[in-house]
This record gives structure tokens, C-alpha cells and sequence, in this order.
């Protein structure tokens, strides 16, 4: 015997996370709601992740029983803005927003689906203990997952349910990620009257940024400065200017190289004008890249078949909970589940995609 | 209230033989409890309370913390002793009426007896205790006294269970195998399903509650299937009520001739009539009344005595009380969400 997913209830239970506001930090209502699903199936936990964030849910975990070694299965449970009073609506098979709002796919379509799997597991044959991690505030900085009791987690591998790629693909590889700001000095003088004492910090701000190589650096590499702020009024000569940026590369000694690169336009930057500038650097993420026979990949490519998808393998560009699990040393990868549009108010994903997406967490509990 | 009228009763005098801490059968206020008791098992509170019909509080039962997420309670109408099942704590506990513990199974000094249970049902005939012990995929006799008489192994993650007043003999869903099986109520020592099975109904995906009839008949429903099966005393199917979405419990009022099924997601009471035979497609073909806009409720209880339908209406936070026309007769509000509930009339 082995349990299907229901459709309906899937259906169902993707629409009613999806309507639940709970954008990072402010998951409350998404854990209640996940909570009262399961707590009375299979042990349920939260750990101390929202004291920790100033949030007000941590992550929780849900402990299946079973036979073999253990695998974490993993979804967050925040979304972006704008994230309040989602509405859905089933149109041409693809489930979407009323257009105003985020639909929440991301990540809330891997939330119904782990919920679904968890109303099932007692009913699959030959399934693998499972442990179902629901993570807090992933998007805004994967704080959930950095912040989690591992002490209670016992999965050797892990699945992590939020890629934008259709069901069957799987992100093996991804990028480290740095964040920089900077903060430059001069020196305030009235813009009108005496402009030869004063140090433009925006001008050496600019004149940094100028000099940066950004974009794509190579195949792997990336480097962006997105924010820039400062100063306080056209007739004031700027003495504080702030520059907001990172760098990301799947290769660490790109990565670091990158960085230091950065470090050198900026510092460059303040001396050739006189001033001075902060810099203070902040670990995003690790990189990883697993190999095609690391244990993971390997059940996902079992799994894939046995769900009839062909697996599909590639590297990703951004980060994710997994690049911290398995910086943490449990490997891990990261699964399309097939949203489109994610992080926008067009966002949708396919009925037909939620229901796949299900059966393959069913074959990855279940497949030898 | 009236405290005037004093509790104890033999049944209960003899229970206190084994216990270790048994004083006068009171409420919070020391008083005896008299009149009808409402057990109510508070969930997102880990509280288990008892009140009386107008929804005054008689008495918070256990210590703090004792409880985390009660699921299940069910009473012996004889003396009014109620049976407490929780999920996180491993335990389950015996009450007397007033709520004073009567008797708990080991906890963590002494191995967990129980493993995540999840559904219990006393033995009207003989006050014993029946327990689905999901985690360790068995169900357990409890003496009424409290020792173990059976564990009965080789289920998969059961869920409800519900033992025939009448016999004694007792109904398990047992979800993981998809089945519904009837047990003798004599199995004894550990033995293994198979050995005292008296029927077993596989014509139906996740079975999860469970009812027992007093001439031997049983009722299950399926969340799944979102359907209610009348099965016969060795298990074969009479009758198949469906239209529902997701049927959560079940409670058989004999004097009423009906069976009382409450859906969590509809937000449903219905009361079937137990006469039902044949197939329908639709509940309200074969309901005698159904009350509707509910609040997600979890639990119905029918105190067969006091003519009482008790509704646990989670999603409100509501105990709703109904007569046997389906006619809302009290409301008791103000819990977080209860999830499992029992009354009894006491008198």
C-alpha cells in the first residue's frame, strides 16, 4: 500500500497557508496554523529561533518516525511583502493572487506540501524517518536556520523545498554571499559660500563605486552595490555618505578576492580625496557544491524517477537554508518546486506543479 | 452550583484503595462537585478543566504543567471517573468525578508506558481503560485500578478507538494499515491483533474515529474518504453515509437512535440515524437534524442520560451543548480551543 496525496486537500491546505499574513519575523499565525495540522499526529516543536530574532514564532520541527536514517525536509514559512490579505484564485490551472498582493508560493506551496506529507506518513510503507523543519524569516536573511536548535535535529541529509525550478530540478551548487557597507567621512562646508573646505563624501562614494567591478565578474562571481545614501541638503557639502552592497561566488577564493578587490576601490576612493571610510564586512552564506553521488543527490535522482520526473541538476545563484545546513555539515540541496514569478504580485505556481511536487516529497520518504 | 449533595459512591470509595493521595472528592473551592460535569480538555492551553453546565469553572484538574495538548477524555458513567489522554507528556491519567488524580502511567523515571497516545475509551461494562498508544503501534488495557491487562501489538499508528458498552469488546482505526478492526475485550497479556480479532473492514482509506454501538455495531469515518461507515459486529460494511469533508469524531446516542458525527471542515454536527442501512452519497438524506457554521469542531460527546450533545468547537474556542432535536441549549465560551470534551450527569 501507498498513500497518495489527496489533490483537494492539497489544494485546500496550499490556499489557507497562503492566505496567512506572515512575512520574517512575524510567522505566528503560519506556525499555529501548521501546528494545529500536526501536533496531534506526530510530535511538533519550537525552538528558541523567534526570542533569538526578535520574532514571534521560532522554527518548528515535526518528528515522523521511521524506518532507516533519518532526512530533514525543510520550508519556510515567511514570505515577502506584500503579504497581507492574499487572495487566491485558480485560473487556467495555475493558482495566483487576486494581483495586488505576493501569491506566497514562495515558500508557502512547500509548506502545504510538507503538511499533506505529514497527514500521510502513517499510512506510506517503508518510509524513512522524516523530520520536517519549518524555518522562520528565510528571506530576510535566513535567520530561522541560522539560529536553529540542531541539537534536536538528527536528519543526515536534507531536502530543502524552495527552489523557483519546476519539480524534478534540484540546485546542487550555490553561491557564498558578503555583505559590505561602507561608510565614508569628509568634511561638511557650505556648498555656496566656502566649498574648498568641505569633503564630498558622495563624491568619493561615487568615485568608489566607479571604480568597482560589478555585475557578473565571471561565470561564478557576482558584485553589486544596491544602496546609497547621505547627505543633508543641496547647500551642505556632504561630510557622511553610505554605500550598501555584496558579493557572491560559488568559488571562496573568488569570493574573497572579490571582496578584497572591493576593499581597495573604497579605500582608494577615501584617500585619493582627502577623507576617510568605515568598512565592515558580514557573512550572508557559505557556498556548497555537492557531488553527484553525495547522498542527497542520490536519492533525489531515485526519487525524481520514481515520482516520473527526470532529475535535473544545477547550480543556483542565490542562497537559501541549505546553504547554511550545510555549512552546519548536512548536506543538502535545494528542490524546484515550481512557483513562478516568485517575489512579485504576478507570482503563481501550476496546480498541477503543487501536486508533483508532493508526490516527490512522498518518493523521497519512500523511495529505497 | 449546589455543593450540598455529597459524591462518594462504592465504586469510587474502592478506587481509592490504591492510590496514594485520595482526599475528599472536592472542587477548587473544597466543596463536593454535584450535578453535571463537563470535562474539557483545553489544547493550545495544555488545561483539562472541569464545569458545570452553566459554564462555571468547578475545578482546573492537575497541576501546572501536567498536561501538554490533551486529545482525548472519556468518563465511566458508573462513578463519574475520567480518563485523560496526552500526547506530549506520555501519559494518561485517571480522575475521580471531583478531578482529583486517581492514577497516571510511568512517566520518564519509569520508561513511558505510553508513547504519543492519541485517542482512549473506557469500558462501560467493566471500567477499564482502552488506549491507542500510536507510537508504539498498540493498544493497551488498563485496569480500571490502573495495572496493565493487555497490550495488544501489531497495529500501525492507531487513532480512534471506542469500546462496546455492552461487551466490551472494542473498535480500532488503525490508520496506518487503512483497516477498522474489532478486538475481544478479554485479550489479555501481550498478544498479538490477529490472536483476538474478532473482525476487520478495509474498504476504507484513513479511518480515523471510531464508535461502538451496544449491540456490537461499530461506526468509522474517514478523513480521507470523507465518509461515516455503520459496520456490522464482524466488521462488514451496512451502510456508507457520505458528503462529508473531514469527519472527526463520532459519538453514538442510543436512546436517541442516532450517531453523532462532527466536520471540521464543513463545520458540522449531524446526527445520523442508526437504523441507516445502504449506500448515500449525502449525509442529509439520513439525518435527523444538522447543525451548521461551526467553528472547526474537534469532539462530540453524547451523554446519553442527560438527553446532552457536547460539541468541542475549536476554531471558537466553544463548548456548545445541543439537545437530541439539535437545538442549541448553552454556550460555554472563553477557551483557547478546546479539542476533546466528556460530561457526565452525575446524579
Amino acid at each position: 500500500m501507498k498513500a497518495k496525496i489527496n489533490r483537494r486537500k492539497l489544494l485546500r491546505t496550499f490556499k489557507e497557508v497562503a492566505a496567512i499574513y506572515g512575512p520574517g519575523k512575524r510567522e505566528r499565525d503560519v506556525a499555529d496554523y501548521i501546528s494545529s495540522r500536526l501536533e496531534r499526529l506526530w510530535p511538533v516543536s519550537e525552538d528558541g529561533a523567534g526570542d533569538a530574532i526578535d520574532g514571534d514564532a521560532g522554527n518548528l520541527l515535526v518528528q515522523i518516525e521511521g524506518e532507516g536514517e533519518p532526512v530533514l525536509f525543510v520550508a519556510h514559512m515567511d514570505t515577502v511583502e506584500p503579504c497581507a490579505g492574499v487572495k487566491t484564485k485558480v485560473e487556467d490551472g495555475y493558482v495566483m493572487s487576486g494581483g495586488d498582493t505576493i501569491l506566497g508560493a514562495d515558500d508557502r506551496a512547500a509548506v502545504a506540501a510538507l503538511v499533506e506529507l505529514a497527514e500521510a506518513a502513517a499510512r506510506m510503507r517503508a518510509r524513512r524517518p522524516l523530520e520536517l523543519l519549518f524555518t522562520v524569516a528565510e528571506e530576510i536573511g535566513l535567520l530561522g536556520a541560522k539560529h536553529a536548535d540542531y541539537a534536536a535535529v538528527t536528519g543526515k541529509m536534507a531536502f530543502v523545498f524552495d527552489a523557483s525550478e519546476p519539480p524534478g530540478f534540484a540546485v546542487v551548487a550555490a553561491p557564498g554571499s558578503e555583505l559590505v557597507t561602507a561608510t565614508f567621512h569628509g568634511r561638511a562646508a557650505h556648498a555656496g559660500i566656502e566649498p574648498e573646505k568641505g569633503i564630498n563624501a558622495i563624491k568619493m562614494a561615487a568615485s568608489a563605486v566607479a571604480t568597482m567591478r560589478l555585475g557578473r565578474i565571471d561565470h561564478e562571481t557576482t558584485g553589486n552595490v544596491g544602496l546609497i545614501s547621505g547627505g543633508r541638503a543641496t547647500n551642505i557639502i556632504p561630510e557622511r555618505a553610505e554605500i550598501k552592497g555584496e558579493v557572491r561566488s560559488h568559488d571562496p577564493s573568488k569570493l574573497a578576492a572579490h571582496v578584497a578587490h572591493i576593499n581597495e576601490e573604497i579605500k582608494k576612493a577615501a584617500a585619493e580625496s582627502g577623507g576617510d571610510a568605515e568598512i565592515s564586512w558580514t557573512q550572508a552564506y557559505v557556498s556548497y557544491r555537492l557531488d553527484e553521488d553525495a547522498p542527497p543527490v542520490a536519492l533525489f535522482r531515485r526519487a525524481a524517477r520514481a515520482a516520473g520526473l527526470e532529475p535535473k541538476f544545477v547550480a543556483g545563484g542565490g542562497g537559501s537554508d541549505a546553504n547554511v545546513l550545510n555549512a552546519r555539515g548536512i548536506p543538502s540541496i535545494v528542490i524546484g518546486c515550481g512557483m513562478e514569478n516568485p517575489h512579485t504580485t504576478d507570482e503563481r505556481i501550476a496546480a498541477a506543479s503543487l501536486e508533483k511536487l508532493a508526490e516527490l516529497a512522498t518518493a523521497l520518504a519512500t523511495t529505497a | 452550583m449546589n455543593f450540598s449533595k455529597p459524591v462518594y459512591i462504592a465504586a469510587f470509595a474502592a478506587a481509592c484503595c490504591f492510590l496514594t493521595a485520595c482526599g475528599p472528592d472536592t472542587g477548587g473551592a473544597g466543596a463536593p462537585i454535584t450535578g453535571t460535569r463537563i470535562w474539557v480538555a483545553d489544547q493550545p492551553d495544555s488545561k483539562v478543566a472541569i464545569y458545570d453546565e452553566g459554564g462555571s469553572l468547578l475545578k482546573l484538574v492537575g497541576r501546572f504543567g501536567m498536561f501538554n495538548k490533551p486529545n482525548s477524555i472519556d468518563v465511566y458513567e458508573y462513578d463519574g471517573a475520567a480518563w485523560v489522554c496526552d500526547f506530549y507528556t506520555n501519559r494518561i491519567r485517571k480522575f475521580s468525578a471531583g478531578g482529583n488524580p486517581l492514577y497516571a502511567t510511568p512517566g520518564q523515571e519509569g520508561g513511558f508506558l505510553v508513547r504519543n497516545p492519541v485517542a482512549l475509551s473506557v469500558s462501560q461494562s467493566s471500567g477499564e481503560c482502552w488506549v491507542s498508544d500510536r507510537g508504539n503501534h498498540r493498544v493497551l488495557r488498563l485496569g480500571a485500578e490502573g495495572g496493565v491487562l493487555a497490550r495488544v501489538t501489531g497495529f500501525r499508528y492507531p487513532r480512534g478507538i471506542s469500546a462496546d458498552p455492552a461487551a466490551g469488546d472494542v473498535w480500532v482505526a488503525d490508520e496506518g494499515n487503512d483497516a477498522v478492526v474489532k478486538i475481544a475485550g478479554t485479550a489479555s497479556g501481550d498478544v498479538p491483533v490477529a490472536a483476538v480479532e474478532v473482525g476487520r473492514f478495509t474498504g476504507m482509506e484513513n479511518p480515523w474515529a471510531v464508535a461502538a454501538d451496544a449491540d456490537g455495531k461499530g461506526w468509522a469515518c474517514s478523513r480521507e474518504a470523507g465518509r461515516v461507515v455503520k459496520l456490522s459486529p464482524q466488521a462488514a460494511e451496512l451502510a456508507s453515509v457520505g458528503g462529508f469533508a473531514n469527519p472527526v469524531a463520532l459519538a453514538v446516542d442510543e436512546p436517541a437512535g442516532a450517531v453523532y458525527v462532527v466536520d471540521a471542515e464543513k463545520g458540522l454536527l449531524a446526527a445520523l440515524r442508526r437504523n441507516v442501512t445502504g449506500t448515500h452519497k449525502d449525509y442529509g438524506a439520513v439525518a435527523t437534524f444538522v447543525v451548521r457554521n461551526l467553528a472547526k469542531p474537534e469532539d462530540v460527546f453524547a451523554d446519553e442520560n442527560a438527553g446532552r450533545i457536547y460539541v468541542a468547537e475549536m476554531g471558537a474556542g466553544n463548548v456548545r451543548v445541543y439537545d437530541r432535536d439539535g437545538e442549541l441549549i448553552n454556550t460555554l465560551g472563553g477557551f483557547s480551543g478546546p479539542g476533546a470534551l466528556a460530561a457526565w450527569d452525575g446524579d
